[in-house]
C-alpha cells in the first residue's frame, strides 16, 4: 500500500543516481581501458565540472535555461582541456607506469580540490535548475528535470556506444585497446590518441556533474562519493568492460540510490563496498571483466 | 632401462587447452635419472607451454605429472620447485637491481652444514662469475647474466633442471662454456633441456624428444632421431 | 652489520639527546613527539610498499582500527593503557590477516584501488555507528586514563620519550626484517614476484605475512597517537592519513629503514608552514606527490643509498 509509491518515488531517484554514476564510471573505465591507468583524480573533475557549470551560470545573467547551456557544453570542455594538460604534462612523462601513474593521479586530485577551495571557497552553491516543471506521478510529483537527466545520460551512453562500434576514431581507439603495439606499427598516434582519451574521460564525468548540480549543489569536496562509486563500479564490471560498466553503475546506482532513502546513504555506500567484497571472494575479475590488472 | 626406479619424472596423457586450441595434446613422456634430454621442435610446437606444465606455471587441462613416484599434478609452482625442480627463463629473469651475490643467495636451499657465503661463491666459481660477486647483476653483459640464471638453478641443487633455450643469443665461445657447465651439472642432476641450436644438442644431449604441433612424434638417442623421416618432415615440411 | 648499526643507533641517539639536553622549545618537543608516532606508522607502511612492493592505497585503515581498538576500549571498557594496547595489537594482527586475505585475491592496479575502497567503508562504518565512536566528533580520552606505570603520558616530557621508545621498537624491529632472510624474500618479491615463485618461494603466503606485519605496526601506532595525544576521531580513517604514509616514505626513500622517519619530518613541518599562509594547505601533499613521482622517485635515503651507501637497509 504505502509501500508501493515510496519504492516507485525510491526507484527514480535510484535511476537518477544511476544515470549520473555511468556517465562518471564510463570515463573512468574508457581511460583505463584504452590507456591501462587507474585516474583517481577523476572524481575532481566531476567536481570540477559541477564548480564550472555554477560559474558559468552566472554569466548568464538570471536565465537559468541559458546557463545550464552554456554550462553543458564549455564546462566539460575546460575539465577535459585541463585533463590533457595534465596528461601531456606529468603522465606522459611517467610513460605511464601504472604504480607512478596512481600517485601522480592523487597528486593531482589534491592540487585541483585545493585550488577549488582557494578559488570556488568552502561553501555549497546552488545551481538553478534549467526548467521548474513538476510531473504529477499519482501518489507523489517528481521534477521533469529529473527525467531529463536520465534521458540525456542515456543519450551520452548511447553517443559513446556509437562512436566507439561505427566511427574511425572509435575504431582507433578500439584497436589501441586491444594492441597498443600494433596499433603503433599501423602509424596511429598512440600519444594523441591517449591525450584525447584521456580528457574525454574527464569530460565525460563532467557532463554528469552538470547535469546533477542543479539537484544537488556544487560543493569542493564533492568528488569523493562519486569517486569511491565509480571504483566500486568498475570492479564489479570489470576493468575495461564497457558493457559490464553501465551494467554495475546501474545495479549499484539503483541500490544506493533505493537504501539511501529507505535507510542512510551511508549504509548504502558500506553495502556497496562489501558487494565488492563478495564478488571479489568469487570472480577476482569483476562479473563481465576480461582486462587483467 | 624402463624400471620404475630410473624414471624421475613421468607424464600420463597431460594436454592443455587454451579456448580450443590444444597446445600440448596428450602427452607421454618420460625422463630417466641423470640424463640429459633435449626437447626439440618448431617454433610454437608447444616446448614452453609443455615444460610449464611439469613445473606447475601453467595448469594442465587434463592428466597426470608424477616426479619422483608422486603424483604433483595439484601442487601449486612453488610446491614442486621446492620438491626439486629448478627452471630457468628463456627470456632472462634474474633479479636485476640485486648483486650478484644476493641472487644466488637466494637460490640456495637452506643447508646447515654449510655456510651461505661457502655455497655461493662454491656455484659462482663453478661458473666463472666468482670476480662479479658484488655487481649488480643489471650491469652484467647478457652473456654473464645467462650465466648468472644457470648459476641459480644450479644453487637451488634440484633433483630434474630444465633449461629453456639457455644459449639463445651467446657468442660460440660462451656457448661452448654452457656446453661444458650443463655437461658437469649432469653428474649429480637430471637435465631437460630446450633447445633451438642443433650443435648443441647433438654434442650434449643424451636422448631427445621432439615435439610438434603439442604432440611428442619422436622419442630416442641421437642417431634414432637424426635419422627418423617423421622428424624430418616436421622440420622440412614446416 | 656494524655500519648500518652504527647509523640507526646513532639516529635514535641524536633523537634521545636533543630531549635530553633540553634542545628542543616546547613547541618543537610536541612536533616531535607527533612525528615520531606518525614516522612509526610509516615503518609499518614501508614493510608493505617499501619492501615487499605492494601498494596500499588505504592504510589508514589499520592506523585507526589500532587507534580505535584502543581509544574505545579505554573510553567504554574502562581498559588501563597496557591492556587497550595488547588489545589493539591482537585486533590490527586479526584484522590485517582478514583484509590482507581479501584484498590479495586482486592483483597490481586492483590492489590499489581495492585498499582505497576498504579504507573508506572503514571511514563510513565509523561514522554509522557514531553512537558507539562518536563519530566525527570523536572521542576524547581523559587525561586521567593515560597513564602508565604510574607514568602521566601527557606530559609533554614523558609523551616524547615514550613516543620515541615506540618508535625506536618499529625501527629496530624493521632493521631486524631488512636484514633476516624474511626481509630478503620479500625484496625479492618486490623485484621479480614470478622469478621468486620460480625459486621455491610460497610469495602468497610472504605477501600475506607482509601486510599482517605492516597492518600490525601501523595499528599499534595509531593506538600511541590515540593514547599519547587523547584524541580518537574519525579524521584519522579518512583517505589524507593514507596518502601520508605513501608521501612519508617516497621522500624518504622506499625499502629505507629510516625513510620514514626523513620523510614525516619534512612533511610535518612543510604543512606546518603551508597552513600558516592558505587554508588550503593539502595542495602542499599534491605539489610534493607530483614533485617526487616525477624527479625523485628514490627518495632521500633512496638516491644515497643507489649513488654512495650502498649498505643502507
Amino acid at each position: 500500500m504505502d509501500l508501493g509509491p515510496y519504492l516507485l518515488f525510491a526507484s527514480l531517484e535510484g535511476l537518477v543516481h544511476a544515470a549520473v554514476l555511468s556517465l562518471i564510471a564510463l570515463g573512468l573505465s574508457l581511460v583505463f581501458g584504452v590507456m591501462r591507468i587507474v585516474n583517481v583524480a577523476h572524481g575532481e573533475f566531476f567536481m570540477l565540472g559541477a564548480i564550472l557549470a555554477w560559474w558559468i551560470s552566472s554569466f548568464a545573467l538570471g536565465n537559468a535555461a541559458l546557463g545550464f547551456l552554456l554550462a553543458l557544453l564549455i564546462a566539460p570542455l575546460i575539465a577535459g582541456v585541463i585533463a590533457m594538460f595534465s596528461d601531456w604534462l606529468i603522465l606522459k612523462h611517467l610513460k605511464y607506469d601504472p604504480e607512478a601513474t596512481i600517485i601522480a593521479t592523487i597528486g593531482i586530485l589534491y592540487i585541483i580540490q585545493q585550488a577549488a577551495l582557494m578559488t570556488f571557497g568552502p561553501d555549497a552553491r546552488p545551481v538553478e535548475q534549467p526548467f521548474n516543471i513538476r510531473l504529477d506521478l499519482y501518489w507523489f510529483g517528481f521534477s521533469a528535470y529529473k527525467f531529463f537527466v536520465i534521458f540525456a545520460s542515456i543519450i551520452l551512453l548511447l553517443s559513446v556506444w556509437l562512436v566507439m562500434a561505427k566511427t574511425k576514431f572509435g575504431l582507433l581507439l578500439r584497436a589501441t585497446q586491444l594492441d597498443s603495439e600494433t596499433a603503433q606499427a599501423f602509424g596511429i598516434p598512440i600519444s594523441t590518441v591517449y591525450s584525447l582519451v584521456f580528457g574525454a574521460g574527464a569530460a565525460i564525468a563532467a557532463v554528469g556533474a552538470v547535469l546533477i548540480v542543479p539537484i544537488q549543489q556544487a560543493h569542493y569536496l564533492m568528488g569523493g562519493e562519486p569517486l569511491l562509486l565509480a571504483f566500486i563500479v568498475v570492479i564489479i564490471g570489470g576493468l575495461g568492460s564497457l558493457r559490464g560498466t553501465v551494467a554495475a553503475a546501474v545495479l549499484i546506482g539503483m541500490s544506493d540510490g533505493i537504501i539511501s532513502v529507505f535507510f542512510s546513504p551511508t549504509l548504502a555506500k558500506i553495502l556497496a563496498t562489501l558487494l565488492v567484497v563478495f564478488v571479489l571472494l568469487i570472480r577476482p575479475n569483476g562479473l563481465f571483466g576480461t582486462a587483467k590488472a | 632401462m624402463d624400471t620404475v626406479d630410473n624414471i624421475l619424472l613421468y607424464t600420463e596423457n597431460v594436454s592443455k587447452n587454451f579456448q580450443g586450441i590444444k597446445a600440448v595434446n596428450n602427452v607421454n613422456f618420460k625422463i630417466y635419472k641423470n640424463e640429459i634430454r633435449a626437447l626439440i621442435g618448431p617454433n610454437g610446437a608447444g616446448k614452453t607451454t609443455f615444460v610449464s606444465l611439469l613445473c606447475g606455471r601453467i595448469n594442465a587441462t587434463a592428466g597426470r605429472v608424477v616426479f619422483c613416484g608422486e603424483d604433483i599434478s595439484n601442487l601449486p609452482v612453488f610446491e614442486r620447485i621446492s620438491n626439486g625442480i629448478g627452471y630457468t627463463f628463456q627470456i632472462t629473469s634474474i633479479f636485476f637491481n640485486l648483486t650478484v651475490y644476493e641472487n644466488v643467495a637466494l637460490a640456495i636451499k637452506k643447508d646447515s652444514t654449510n655456510r651461505e657465503e661457502n655455497s655461493v661463491s662454491e656455484v659462482l666459481n663453478k661458473v666463472g662469475l666468482l670476480d662479479r660477486i658484488e655487481q649488480r647483476s643489471g650491469d652484467l653483459s647478457y652473456g654473464h647474466q645467462r650465466l648468472l640464471e644457470l648459476a641459480m638453478g644450479m644453487a637451488q641443487k634440484p633433483k630434474l633442471l630444465i633449461l629453456d633455450e639457455p644459449t639463445q643469443g651467446l657468442s660460440d665461445s660462451e656457448i661452448e662454456n654452457f656446453k661444458k657447465l650443463i655437461k658437469d651439472i649432469s653428474s649429480s642432476t637430471t637435465i631437460l633441456l630446450i633447445e633451438h641450436n642443433m650443435d648443441v644438442v647433438m654434442s650434449i644431449a643424451d636422448n631427445i624428444s621432439v615435439l610438434h604441433f603439442g604432440e611428442i612424434i619422436a622419442d630416442g638417442d641421437k642417431e634414432t632421431i637424426q635419422n627418423d623421416p617423421i622428424v624430418q618432415k616436421a622440420y622440412l615440411g614446416d | 652489520m656494524r655500519k648500518d648499526l652504527i647509523l640507526h643507533l646513532g639516529a635514535l641517539a641524536i633523537l634521545l639527546f636533543l630531549e635530553l639536553f633540553g634542545v628542543f622549545s616546547d613547541y618543537h618537543q610536541g612536533n616531535f613527539a607527533r612525528i615520531l608516532v606518525l614516522a612509526a606508522y610509516g615503518i609499518g607502511y614501508n614493510v608493505l610498499f617499501g619492501y615487499t612492493g605492494l601498494l596500499s592505497l588505504g592504510h589508514a585503515l589499520f592506523f585507526s582500527a589500532g587507534l580505535y581498538a584502543s581509544g574505545l576500549s579505554i573510553y567504554h571498557l574502562d581498559y588501563n593503557v597496557g591492556q587497550s594496547l595488547i588489545l589493539a595489537i591482537c585486533f590490527s594482527a586479526f584484522f590485517s590477516l582478514l583484509i590482507g586475505y581479501l584484498a590479495l585475491r586482486t592483483v597490481g592496479v586492483s590492489f590499489m584501488i581495492v585498499t582505497l575502497m576498504f579504507s573508506q567503508v572503514g571511514y563510513l562504518c565509523i561514522l554509522y555507528f557514531g553512537g558507539i565512536t562518536r563519530g566525527d566528533e570523536g572521542i576524547v580520552i581523559q587525561q586521567s586514563s593515560r597513564v602508565f606505570l604510574s607514568l602521566d603520558l601527557s606530559d609533554p616530557t614523558i609523551r616524547y620519550y615514550s613516543a620515541l621508545i615506540i618508535f625506536s621498537l618499529c625501527l629496530i624491529f624493521n632493521l631486524w626484517i631488512a636484514k633476516s632472510s624474511f626481509g630478503r624474500v620479500l625484496i625479492a618479491i618486490r623485484e621479480n614476484s614470478d622469478r621468486a615463485l620460480m625459486l621455491g618461494y610460497n610469495v602468497h603466503l610472504y605477501k600475506l605475512l607482509a601486510v599482517i606485519i605492516s597492518g600490525t605496526i601501523s595499528g599499534l601506532a595509531g593506538a600511541c597517537y590515540g593514547i599519547l595525544f587523547g584524541y580518537v576521531g574519525a579524521s584519522f580513517a579518512a583517505v589524507p592519513y593514507s596518502i601520508f604514509p605513501l608521501l612519508w616514505v617516497l621522500i624518504g626513500g622506499a625499502g629505507t629503514v629510516l625513510g620514514p622517519l626523513v620523510g614525516a619530518i619534512f612533511m610535518f613541518y612543510l604543512i606546518d608552514y603551508a597552513s600558516d599562509i592558505t587554508d588550503a594547505y593539502m595542495i602542499i601533499v599534491g605539489i610534493t606527490l607530483l614533485i617526487v613521482t616525477l624527479y625523485a622517485r628514490r627518495g632521500l635515503l633512496g638516491e644515497l643509498r643507489y649513488r654512495y651507501f650502498k649498505w643502507i637497509p
